[in-house]
C-alpha cells in the first residue's frame, strides 16, 4: 500500500507541477496547438478526463454487447518446453 | 562484405536447431540472432542490392536502404533479446519456429521483389502458427489452427494480387503501387497481417495462447513486417488514415473489457500499429520515417511488457487480472521493468515512446489531418489508461486480497536479462533521440524534446492519471471474455466439422479397418494357410477348391495369396491419399 500511496503523490504532484507550466505557456503565449483549441489553458486537462470518461464509459456501454462471462480455465498452464 | 541474404543465418540457425542438441540449442538463437545484428548493423552496407534471374523472372532477394535495415534490425536486435528471455526453454519446436520466424521477417523486409516477399510471408505464417501450437496451453491448438486458417486466406489473397500484378506489369519489382484492382488485393492480403480491423480477430485470440518466451516473438515480427510492407508500398493511400486511427481506438477499446493482461497486451498492439497505418496513410516524408522510428520503439517495449506479463504467468500460473493482484513486493524487478515498458509505450518523456510517437502526431499535424491527430491523442490516453495503470495497478498493485496469489515458479534468470536489455534500450532511445534517429539512418530534423511538448504530454498523463483513480470501481476487471470478429469463423467450426470433416473421418477410419483386417489375415495366412481360407466370405465351392489346390501345389498358392494382398494394400493406399 505504501507503493501505491507513493505513487499517487506524484501524481498529485504531476497534475499541479503540469498545471502550473500550462498556464504559464499560455500567459508568455509560447503553446504549440497540435490540433484546433489545443491552445487554450488547461485543454489537456479537460482533454485527459474527458478522454478517460469516453473510453471507459463508451466501452463500458459497447460492453454489455461485446462480453460474455468467462466460464473456461485457459490461462491455466505455461509449458516453456 | 556481409551482402548475403540476412535471413540466411537464421534459416542455418533453424535447421540447426532440428538436429542439435538441447544444451546447446538456447546459445543457439541467441549466436544466430547476434551474429545477424552484427550482419545488420556492422557489414551490410546502406543501397546494396542483390539482383538475379529465376526461371526467367527478375528478382531482387536483397534490397538494403534505411526503411529495410531499420525494421531489420530492431527484428534482430528483438530476437536477441527473446533468444535470452527464452535461455530456459528447452523445447525443440519453438526454438526452431522462432528462427525460421526471424528469417521470414527479415526475408520480408530485404526483398525487393514481390515473389521473395510472399516465400518469406508463408515461412512466417507457418513458422509463427507453430510457435502457437507449441504455447502449451489449452487453447493453443485450436487458437493456432484459427490464426493459420487467416493467414493462409490472406497469404492466398496477397499471391492472387501478386498474381494479377504480374500479369499487368510484366515485373515482380516490390515498388510503390499506384491504385487498381491488383493493388488492393495486394493491400488486403498485407492489412491481414497489420491486424487492421475487421481482419484483426486473429491477433488477441493467438498471441495470448503462445508460450510466455514465443509471444516475445509474435510480438514483434507479423504485424511490424505488415507496417513496413504498408509504408514501401501503400504511402500515401488515405483510406489508410481512416483505418489507422480506427485501429487506435479500437484496441484502446477493447482493452477495456479484457481481463486477461497478454490479451490486453494483445490489443494494445493493433492499437499502436494502427499509429503507423495512420502514417503511412498520412505518407509524408515526417510521416514515414515517424512509423519507422515508432515500429522500431514499439518492437522493443512492447517485447519488454510481453516479455514482464510472461514473467507474471510463469511464476503464477494465471494472466486473469481477477486472480492477480498486490504481486509488487514480491515481483519487484519486473514491476519496474514492465513499467519501463508502459512508460516508453505512454509517451512518458524521457522513455522511448516520446520520441517516436510524437513524430507521428505531428506529422498528422503537420499534414493537415487534425482530425486523426485529435483520435490519436485520445488513443494515447487509453494506452496509458490501461498499460500504464490499469495492467499495473490490477497485477501488482492495490490488491487486498484475502489469499495472497501464490508464486508456484521462480522466474528464469534470463528472463530478467532479457527484459533488463529491452529496458536499457527504451531507456537509451529516450534519452539520446538524436543518436537513435542517426542510428536508424534518418534524413529529417526533429527535436523531440521542446518545453510545450513535454509540459502537454506530462499534462495529458497526469490528468489520464486523475481520471484512473476517479474511474477506479468502473475499471475493476471481471471474469468475462470479448466477443470479436472472429466470431463467424468460430462458429463456422461445428457446421464445417459436420458437413466436411466428419465425412473424411469416417472414411479414413473405415480404410484404417480394412487395413487392419488385411495385416491380421495375412499374418494369420503365413502361419495357417487353411484357417485363412476358412475365414474369407467364399462359397463353400471356391473354398473347397481353394484348400485342395493349396494342399497339392502350396508355393502357387501362397503366391497367389501374396499378390492378392498386394492388390487390396495398394486400393487401401489409393484411397487413404
Amino acid at each position: 500500500m505504501r507503493l501505491t500511496r507513493n505513487l499517487a503523490i506524484v501524481f498529485a504532484l504531476a497534475v499541479l507541477a503540469t498545471l502550473a507550466a500550462d498556464t504559464g505557456l499560455t500567459l508568455t503565449d509560447k503553446v504549440k496547438a497540435h490540433f484546433p483549441y489545443a491552445d487554450i489553458v488547461g485543454f489537456y486537462i479537460v482533454f485527459g478526463l474527458a478522454s478517460t470518461y469516453a473510453i471507459v464509459y463508451g466501452s463500458k456501454w459497447l460492453g454489455a454487447l461485446l462480453v460474455r462471462p468467462d466460464d473456461d480455465d485457459d490461462s491455466k498452464g505455461h509449458e516453456d518446453g | 562484405m556481409g551482402s548475403f541474404v540476412p535471413a540466411l543465418i537464421l534459416v542455418i540457425g533453424g535447421a540447426a536447431a532440428l538436429v542439435l542438441p538441447a544444451r546447446v540449442r538456447p546459445m543457439l538463437l541467441v549466436a544466430a540472432f547476434g551474429l545477424t545484428v552484427l550482419q545488420l548493423v556492422i557489414f551490410l552496407d546502406l543501397n546494396t542490392t542483390w539482383e538475379t534471374q529465376w526461371l526467367g523472372f527478375a528478382l531482387v532477394p536483397l534490397r538494403v536502404d534505411a526503411l529495410s535495415l531499420a525494421f531489420g534490425s530492431v527484428f534482430a536486435i528483438i530476437g536477441v533479446l527473446g533468444s535470452i528471455h527464452a535461455l530456459h526453454m528447452r523445447d525443440r519446436g519453438q526454438q526452431a519456429a522462432a528462427l525460421f520466424y526471424g528469417s521470414g521477417a527479415l526475408g520480408v523486409v530485404f526483398a525487393g521483389d514481390l515473389l521473395t516477399l510472399v516465400v518469406f510471408w508463408e515461412v512466417m505464417a507457418v513458422a509463427s502458427a507453430y510457435l502457437i501450437i507449441q504455447g502449451g496451453r489449452p487453447a493453443s491448438r485450436a487458437a493456432a489452427v484459427r490464426y493459420l486458417f487467416v493467414h493462409v486466406v490472406g497469404g492466398a489473397i496477397l499471391l492472387a494480387g501478386v498474381l494479377w500484378h504480374f500479369a499487368d506489369t510484366h515485373s515482380l519489382l516490390f515498388e510503390g503501387f499506384e491504385g487498381g484492382g491488383a493493388a488492393w488485393l495486394i493491400l488486403i492480403g498485407f492489412a491481414v497481417n497489420a491486424a487492421i480491423p475487421p481482419v484483426h480477430a486473429w491477433l488477441a485470440d493467438a498471441y495470448p495462447e503462445a508460450s510466455a518466451s514465443g509471444a516475445v516473438f509474435l510480438s514483434a515480427f507479423t504485424t511490424k513486417t505488415a507496417v513496413y510492407v504498408l509504408l514501401r508500398g501503400f504511402a500515401g493511400w488515405e483510406i489508410l488514415i481512416i483505418f489507422g486511427t480506427a485501429m487506435a481506438l479500437y484496441g484502446v477499446v477493447y482493452a477495456v473489457l479484457e481481463n486477461d493482461i497478454r490479451r490486453l497486451l494483445a490489443y494494445h498492439i493493433i492499437s499502436q500499429v494502427g499509429f503507423m497505418v495512420t502514417a503511412a496513410g498520412i505518407g509524408t516524408h515526417e510521416a514515414i520515417e515517424g512509423a519507422t522510428a515508432h515500429a522500431f520503439a514499439h518492437v522493443l517495449y512492447k517485447g519488454l511488457m510481453i516479455m514482464a506479463t510472461g514473467a507474471v504467468m510463469t511464476a503464477t500460473g494465471t494472466t486473469k487480472m481477477t486472480e492477480l493482484g498486490g504481486l509488487a513486493p514480491r515481483m519487484k524487478a519486473v514491476f519496474t521493468l514492465y513499467m519501463v515498458g508502459a512508460f516508453s509505450i505512454s509517451a512518458v518523456p524521457l522513455f522511448a515512446g516520446f520520441v517516436s510517437k510524437s513524430l507521428v502526431t505531428e506529422a498528422a499535424h503537420y499534414g493537415g489531418h487534425d482530425v486523426a491527430a485529435f483520435l490519436l491523442y485520445v488513443a494515447s490516453v487509453g494506452t496509458f489508461l490501461h498499460t500504464g495503470l490499469k495492467l499495473p495497478y490490477f497485477t501488482w498493485l492495490g490488491s487486498k486480497r484475502a489469499t495472497p496469489v501464490a508464486l508456484i515458479a521462480k522466474v528464469p534468470a534470463g528472463m530478467y536479462v532479457g527484459m533488463a536489455g529491452a529496458a536499457a534500450l527504451c531507456i537509451g532511445i529516450g534519452l539520446f533521440p538524436q543518436t537513435f534517429y542517426d542510428f536508424v539512418n534518418f534524413t529529417g530534423h526533429y527535436e523531440p524534446y521542446n518545453l510545450n511538448d513535454v509540459i502537454q504530454m506530462v499534462e495529458l498523463l497526469a490528468f489520464t492519471g486523475l481520471g484512473f483513480w476517479l474511474m477506479l470501481a468502473a475499471l475493476k476487471p471481471k471474469p468475462t471474455e470479448s466477443l470479436d470478429t472472429d466470431w463467424p469463423y468460430r462458429h463456422a467450426a461445428r457446421p464445417v466439422r459436420a458437413l466436411v470433416q466428419e465425412p473424411l473421418e469416417r472414411v479414413f477410419s473405415a480404410a484404417e479397418r480394412a487395413k487392419d483386417a488385411v495385416v491380421a489375415w495375412t499374418t494369420l495366412a503365413a502361419s495357417s494357410p487353411e484357417t485363412a481360407l476358412q475365414r474369407l466370405p467364399l462359397r463353400d465351392g471356391v473354398r473347397e477348391a481353394a484348400l485342395v489346390a493349396l494342399s497339392r501345389q502350396p508355393l502357387a498358392a501362397a503366391i497367389g495369396a501374396l499378390m492378392l494382398t498386394f492388390g487390396v494394400l495398394i486400393v487401401v493406399v489409393v484411397l487413404r491419399a
